[in-house]
């Protein structure tokens, strides 16, 4: 299948009819156009891979997550209201294929199947990149912790942007970012 | 540990996807074709449940004919002492006995 790559310079170089163009993807996606979904994906396809892998530190469940993000964007566009928010849903969604991942993770780690798999790092510390470290220190924590610390800390989404991807209040996401914190701060002291 | 947390959120921030053209093909594509799968198989799952369903309604339409029609087979007299009675109103010396509640015979 063919996929017409969106870029800024396709359309004109303002923002304005870059929205537009993207509200009027939306709506053809939204009405079941097969060809506007494929645009809007190659619009946001590579923004979502980056969230989902600046939360799991490495790619190796990247295409899944973003495979399952997109199939459960191609039935649920439909309740997507703003082309605006389209953006933000997506990274809802992602997010939810994200920590289902990780949850899956960590128990295969509990039961001994998985030892030293939930973190980028080398198994030469030479080659470790200083991310590594936090992502070492971020493989211990549980998915509810992890994922609100990174597109808060990492993604510099702001605290309801953060709520509302994690699907959690604002004071029960601030209270996660803070513990997460705390829980780092603690693993990285020396 | 000589980083500061500031600079590790730094170097994580600058981590940028693996993510080119091919892959983003690769995954739409994939993404596509679960999609019609799971909608196929959903439709097959939909379909085999109602023929089942079907079936059963039937099944059992059929077996309650059957038994509605032994049903109706066994509702004749099956008693050779068995007499039809024919419904004819009450005569006035049975109507008085029923009043007396002493079933005719006349007891005080």
């Amino acid at each position: 299948m063919t996929i017409i790559a969106y870029s800024p310079a396709m359309a004109a170089p303002t923002s304005e009819s870059r929205d537009g163009l993207l509200t009027a993807l939306f709506m053809r996606a939204r009405s079941g156009d097969k060809q506007a979904f494929s645009e809007l994906y190659a619009a946001h396809a590579r923004y979502v891979a980056g969230v989902v892998y600046r939360i799991l530190g490495n790619d190796g469940d990247l295409d899944d997550i973003v495979q399952e993000t997109f199939i459960d964007a191609l039935s649920g566009i439909g309740s997507v209201e703003e082309p605006r928010a389209l953006r933000a849903w997506l990274v809802t969604v992602a997010v939810r294929r994200t920590r289902r991942v990780i949850g899956k993770r960590r128990r295969r780690a509990f039961f001994g199947l998985l030892l030293r798999d939930q973190s980028a790092t080398s198994s030469d510390p030479r080659d470790s990149e200083p991310a590594d470290f936090l992502y070492d220190a971020m493989a211990k924590l549980p998915a509810d912790l992890r994922i609100p610390f990174t597109l808060h800390r990492v993604e510099h989404l702001s605290l309801p942007e953060t709520a509302a991807a994690c699907e959690v209040s604002l004071a029960t996401v601030k209270r996660r970012i803070a513990e997460a914190e705390e829980r780092i701060t603690r693993r990285l002291a020396p | 540990m000589s980083n500061s947390l500031d600079e590790l959120l730094a170097a994580a921030r600058d981590r940028q996807a693996p993510w080119d053209a091919a892959r983003s093909e690769r995954v739409l594509s994939q993404a596509l074709t679960t999609r019609a799968t799971r909608a196929r198989s959903k439709a097959t799952r939909y379909t085999v449940a109602t023929a089942c369903g079907a079936v059963l309604v039937l099944g059992f339409g059929i077996a309650n004919g059957a038994n509605g029609g032994r049903a109706q087979e066994t509702s004749e007299p099956v008693s050779a002492t068995h007499v039809s009675v024919d419904s004819q109103p009450p005569s006035a010396s049975e109507l008085a006995a029923l009043a007396r509640n002493d079933g005719g015979y006349g007891r005080d």
